[in-house]
């Protein structure tokens, strides 16, 4: 099977364009762009695809081995590029998929020409002289609660549509792809997503780099964005007034504009 | 009738369910006081001070972030997400949240509305399922482990092998630093070490180790385990598992590791009766096979002998050669069908027999019909196959008799090889309507040989006798001198044989005169 059917990779916008890779984060999948990519299209050849295990991924392209680490995913992201040949990409990555690109980035240099990180954390559980925003046995309690609320999960799986006559773009069939993601898989998601370590190769990176920080972010607070910015020499730190961890859903053009201004 | 209507804000505020409406943002705006009894909430705490994900555990904060708000923005509204709130004395009240987004005029996100159902039963209900299922699994994977084990035990040839098998999958399947297996030798008194895996500590396993059962260890002490096990045979032993830091053992893993032992106690004693069993037929078959050709410049005698490699008992194949009054030479293989212990034991009397009967004056013909006499007296060695020669050494004329077994090849000097087919009859102890055994005679040239062998040079699974007889003939055509161990190579080159094989050449000297 070809690397972008197994990603459901959909490619659009100028076809001699810089390209432009968005990356979506634990939880749902590619449909989390779709309110900030197309501003792009104008101007880039824009990539936007699903971590193998979520949206229209192939799920059984997923190897517990291989997507044990972040390590996989950036090694999916980076066959994705030579398939599609993609070269000194802006890589726009959200949440966990920001250290993926760091990743995907140190491991072939020239992919990746410029990352754009909305809401990264290089770790997520407190440490020694860091702080993270969560304590291990919150982690614990996350990870326990994945397990645990599975039945909630599926309904979250397969949600009812309501109230979206005024949203007619929002077809069933997109409905109801979004925040489709195996169970098992996403619970093993989240272990790699929670569980990574990632500060070291914050000084490892060397393109120009975007930290997108929202106000409270309950999942990557004001100091992890902070932390991010000192460690990778020469990046730019953008304050955004989004509340929240999604600011390409709740603020999509506050977003948009930040991004331009640095691409 | 008015009494019995519903004032709307009556119906908000005591609804059975809880209220929450918030800005796009989380943060609160509006509650009911069915929310705040819930909760233990004042109004004034909530209202404006504070966003739904506050309200959230940790765990609940990263699902609100990740799957509920997006859910929500994406498709206006989320139903039956299963969170915990945290009340306000701290407690967790396990709450379905349903929310429906407003938009304004312009389509843009304006306000939030919530309904929360208390879910205490549900949220019992899919722990029950949960750990139900968890059980379950656990159990299933014990069982597939302990047949693992089980296996790994039947095919172990050696103790050593076997408790070396056992310990490597208890390591890994229960997170030990180390474990062991000793077994106390009661002919030297002492514990002997038979596998270990990791770091044991020393005299773990000794008599001066913990006794059988569980130590689950404390802060400073590590937590071991030790567990004694007694086979019907007299066998007595131990398996040792060692820890980092304390840990607790629940009761399906006691039960496991009881079964470990169990198993091992078993394993133990079938490996100790077939070593036994194994070292008696290989010293009896050896005495078979290991006999002193009789030797004479007239002529050779020459022997293999190739065990199967997939048996790890010995087979019934043997071979012999003897001195006969009159100048003769008695040559015999034969092969008792079975292994171990009893079929070494049948061909040693076959064996004597033959020797006792062809010393006694009998020709090959006779020979058989005194043995299935045998055979049907003693049960030993029924259905056995045996090809008798016996060799007139001063004319070279070779008679033969063979019971059901393979027929001679015979090499005359310049001629190809030809199968001897005379003297043919039924296997030992199969005599079919009364019937004579048969013996047939051919002359042996100077410089010629015939071979003797047993099924196993010849015979492959899945392929026709006929096959494996060509392939004999031409192995033989293509070499000038037969000598047996260089001939069982070269046909077993490809094939390691599923059953033993035996073969013996007999070899005309060339300055051999015969009289005229």
């Amino acid at each position: 099977m070809r690397v972008a059917q197994r990603h459901n990779a959909a490619v659009s916008g100028r076809a001699d364009g810089r390209p432009m890779l968005f990356a979506h984060g634990f939880g749902c999948d590619q449909e989390m762009w779709r309110f900030v990519a197309p501003a792009f299209e104008h101007d880039h050849r824009v990539i936007l695809f699903d971590h193998v295990g979520a949206g229209g991924s192939d799920l059984s392209a997923y190897d517990a081995e291989r997507h044990g680490s972040l390590d996989g995913y950036a090694e999916d992201v980076l066959e994705l590029c030579r398939e599609l040949d993609v070269a000194d990409a802006v890589f726009v990555g959200h949440s966990v998929s920001s250290m993926i690109g760091v990743v995907a980035s140190i491991r072939e240099p020239g992919r990746i020409g410029k990352l754009v990180l909305v809401g990264p954390s290089p770790r997520y559980i407190d440490d020694e002289g860091y702080v993270g925003g969560f304590t291990r046995p919150d982690i614990e309690e996350l990870l326990g609660s994945l397990d645990s609320n599975f039945l909630g999960w599926s309904s979250a799986m397969a949600p009812v549509i309501m109230g979206n006559a005024d949203r007619p773009e929002l077809g069933d069939e997109l409905t109801n792809s979004f925040c489709r993601t195996d169970p098992d898989i996403a619970a093993r998601f989240a272990r790699v997503t929670f569980l990574s370590d990632n500060r070291a190769d914050l000084a490892r990176v060397d393109v120009p780099t975007l930290v997108l920080q929202c106000s409270a972010d309950a999942i990557a607070p004001d100091a992890v964005g902070e932390y991010v910015h000192r460690g990778i020499a020469g990046s730019t730190l953008v304050r955004m007034a989004a509340t929240g961890h999604c600011p390409n859903l709740s603020a999509p053009d506050e977003t948009i504009a930040a991004i331009r201004a640095f691409v | 009738m008015d009494e019995l209507a519903e004032s709307a804000e009556d119906l908000y505020d005591n609804a059975p369910c809880g209220y929450l409406s918030t800005t796009p943002d989380g943060t609160i705006v509006r509650v009911n006081a069915t929310f705040l009894r819930w909760t233990g909430y004042r109004r004034e705490e909530l209202v404006g001070a504070r966003r739904l994900s506050d309200l959230l555990t940790a765990g609940g904060r990263i699902y609100h972030e990740t799957h509920y708000a997006p859910l929500l923005r994406m498709q206006g509204s989320v139903r039956e997400i299963a969170l915990d709130l945290v009340c306000a004395g701290g407690d967790r009240l396990p709450v379905l949240l349903n929310s429906q987004l407003k938009l304004d005029a312009g389509g843009a996100p304006q306000l939030v509305r919530t309904t929360v159902f208390e879910a205490r039963d549900r949220k019992r209900y899919e722990e029950e399922l949960l750990a139900a299922r968890n059980r379950e699994r656990v159990a299933r994977e014990r069982v597939e482990w302990l047949q693992r084990i089980t296996s790994a035990i039947a095919v172990a040839a050696d103790a050593h092998t076997m408790a070396a098998a056992i310990v490597g999958e208890i390591v890994g399947r229960v997170g030990a630093r180390g474990a062991g297996i000793a077994v106390y030798d009661s002919a030297s008194r002492a514990w002997q070490l038979l596998g270990a895996q990791g770091d044991l500590p020393a005299g773990e396993l000794g008599p001066s180790g913990p006794d059988a059962g569980f130590d689950e260890g404390a802060p400073g002490r590590d937590a071991a385990a030790a567990l004694r096990f007694a086979g019907g045979q007299g066998t007595r032993g131990r398996l040792c598992l060692a820890f980092d830091g304390a840990r607790a053992f629940d009761e399906a893993e006691r039960a496991f590791l009881r079964a470990c032992a169990d198993q091992t106690a078993l394993g133990l004693e079938r490996v100790q009766l077939y070593e036994l069993q194994r070292d008696v037929s290989h010293q009896l078959q050896q005495s078979m096979v290991g006999v002193t050709l009789p030797s004479d410049p007239r002529y050779d005698v020459a022997t293999a002998y190739h065990p199967a490699f997939e048996h790890l008992e010995v087979g019934g194949d043997w071979y012999d050669a003897f001195t006969l009054p009159g100048d003769r030479l008695a040559i015999v293989v034969g092969d008792v069908a079975g292994r171990g212990i009893v079929a070494a034991s049948a061909m040693a009397q076959l064996r004597s027999a033959v020797r006792a009967l062809a010393g006694a004056g009998f020709g090959p013909a006779a020979v058989l019909e005194h043995m299935d006499a045998f055979v049907e007296q003693t049960e030993a060695g029924r259905y056995a196959t045996l090809a008798f020669a016996a060799v007139d050494l001063a004319t070279g004329a070779v008679c033969c008799a063979a019971a059901g077994h393979l027929p001679p090849l015979v090499l005359q000097p310049g001629a190809a090889p030809e199968y001897f087919l005379g003297g043919r009859s039924t296997p030992l102890g199969v005599r079919l309507g009364g019937e004579e055994r048969a013996e047939a005679t051919f002359r042996l040239a100077p410089g010629g040989s015939f071979l003797l062998y047993t099924d196993g040079l010849v015979e492959r699974r899945g392929e026709s006798i006929d096959v494996g007889l060509e392939r004999l003939v031409a192995a033989v055509a293509a070499r000038d001198e037969q000598v047996p161990a260089a001939l069982v190579d070269a046909l077993l080159e490809h094939d390691a044989p599923h059953d033993d094989v035996c073969l013996l050449s007999f070899h005309l000297a060339q300055r051999f005169r015969p009289p005229d």
